[in-house]
């Protein structure tokens, strides 16, 4: 039951079509793994605190550098030098006491994912490199977790959801060129926040029951043009399986 | 020949100089043709292996549809079809 602290708090949101004083209860029995607390993880872990997701675990690693601050927008400049995963789960806890903000100083690696990530209901990929989306789909797809995906560079971004048996991260792109695209070619703070922010709307849809679209959207915030591509399973996918004859491999 | 737009993104994006154009031609084949043509052999190189096909990393959408890259070159094209041709990216 909601107190009625929670009714005014949420009243905004309880009212939504499909959302309502249940869905509200099932935010707060949701947790979120948020892995990467940057320009995307900083503006999904606001929404997210912010709806009253009961559990957040934000997975980072660094220490806030000057150069962070244009896109990470939960962090203030007297924060530089300290913990990004500490001074986000304080962010978190401030702007909503009632969200239980767990955080770990330490990268997602094959040692630590499958325990953090088995403890939450949905993912939330906010990193900066493509080893660890791999690490985050591969455990994703073994603990059936649904995974919202969201990638950026300069002022264009990525955004899927991936849910359990319908296809993985690998199944679209079965192979990266590590090297092609470098994370020191800029990227513009609100193409950021703009992915991360949806990367929010997706977890928070996906805790109130919302079925994702089962797209993958392209954005392209310097000539503002937004496109879809349908999600595939690919056979054979060495993660996934691909599910070709409706099985799973790793599960 | 019909027409499609094809639109491309990251690297190819900074290399062409542009992010969507309408192409001519009657097969995907036909349109990375005339993305390669734009500049030679700088496209070529980026887009295709030494084979001729389309790099491992590039996803092919048409009508935002995900193509086969081994299949793509054959895949037919009507006037106002959408063409993407997109990279994974990692930044955060
Ligand atoms: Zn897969």
């Amino acid at each position: 039951m909601l107190t009625e602290r929670e009714f005014l708090r949420y009243a905004r949101q309880i009212v939504l079509p499909g959302a309502g004083a249940e869905g509200q209860e099932k935010l707060k029995r949701t947790s979120v793994c948020v892995v990467g607390a940057g320009g995307l993880g900083a503006p999904c872990i606001a929404y997210l605190a912010g709806a009253g997701v009961g559990r957040l675990v934000i997975i980072e690693p660094g220490r806030l550098e000057p150069g962070n601050l244009h896109r990470q927008i939960i962090y203030r400049n007297e924060d530089s030098g300290f913990s990004k995963a500490r001074s986000a789960a304080a962010f978190a806890a401030r702007l909503n006491p009632e969200v239980k903000a767990d955080m770990r100083i330490e990268p997602l690696e094959e040692g630590n994912a499958e325990h953090i990530v088995s403890d939450c209901d949905i993912v939330a990929d906010c990193t900066d490199n493509f080893a660890a989306r791999a690490l985050i789909n591969r455990t994703c797809v073994r603990l059936r977790k649904p995974l919202v995906y969201a990638a950026i560079y300069r002022f264009e971004a990525q955004l899927a959801v991936f849910m359990p048996g319908r296809g993985c991260l690998a199944c679209q792109f079965p192979s990266v060129e590590e090297g092609t695209i470098r994370p020191d070619e800029g990227v513009a703070g609100p193409a950021a926040g703009a992915a991360g922010a949806m990367q929010a709307m997706e977890a928070l849809k996906l805790a109130w029951g919302m079925e994702p679209d089962g797209h993958m959207l392209l954005m392209d915030l310097r000539n503002n043009e937004f496109a879809k591509a349908r999600l595939r399973r690919l056979p054979g996918c060495p993660v996934c399986g691909g599910g070709a004859n409706g099985k799973i491999s790793g599960t | 020949m019909p027409k499609a737009a094809v639109s491309v993104y990251t690297t190819l994006r900074a290399r062409l100089g542009f992010a969507r154009r309408e192409l001519e031609g009657s097969t995907v084949g036909d349109l990375i043709e005339a993305l390669c043509a734009v500049k030679e052999p700088e496209i070529r190189k980026i887009l295709l292996d030494d084979g001729g096909r389309v790099r491992g990393h590039f996803v092919l959408t048409l009508n935002s549809e995900m193509l086969d890259n081994a299949a793509a070159r054959g895949v037919g094209i009507k006037d106002g079809d959408i063409l993407h041709i997109f990279p994974p990216v990692s930044g955060g």
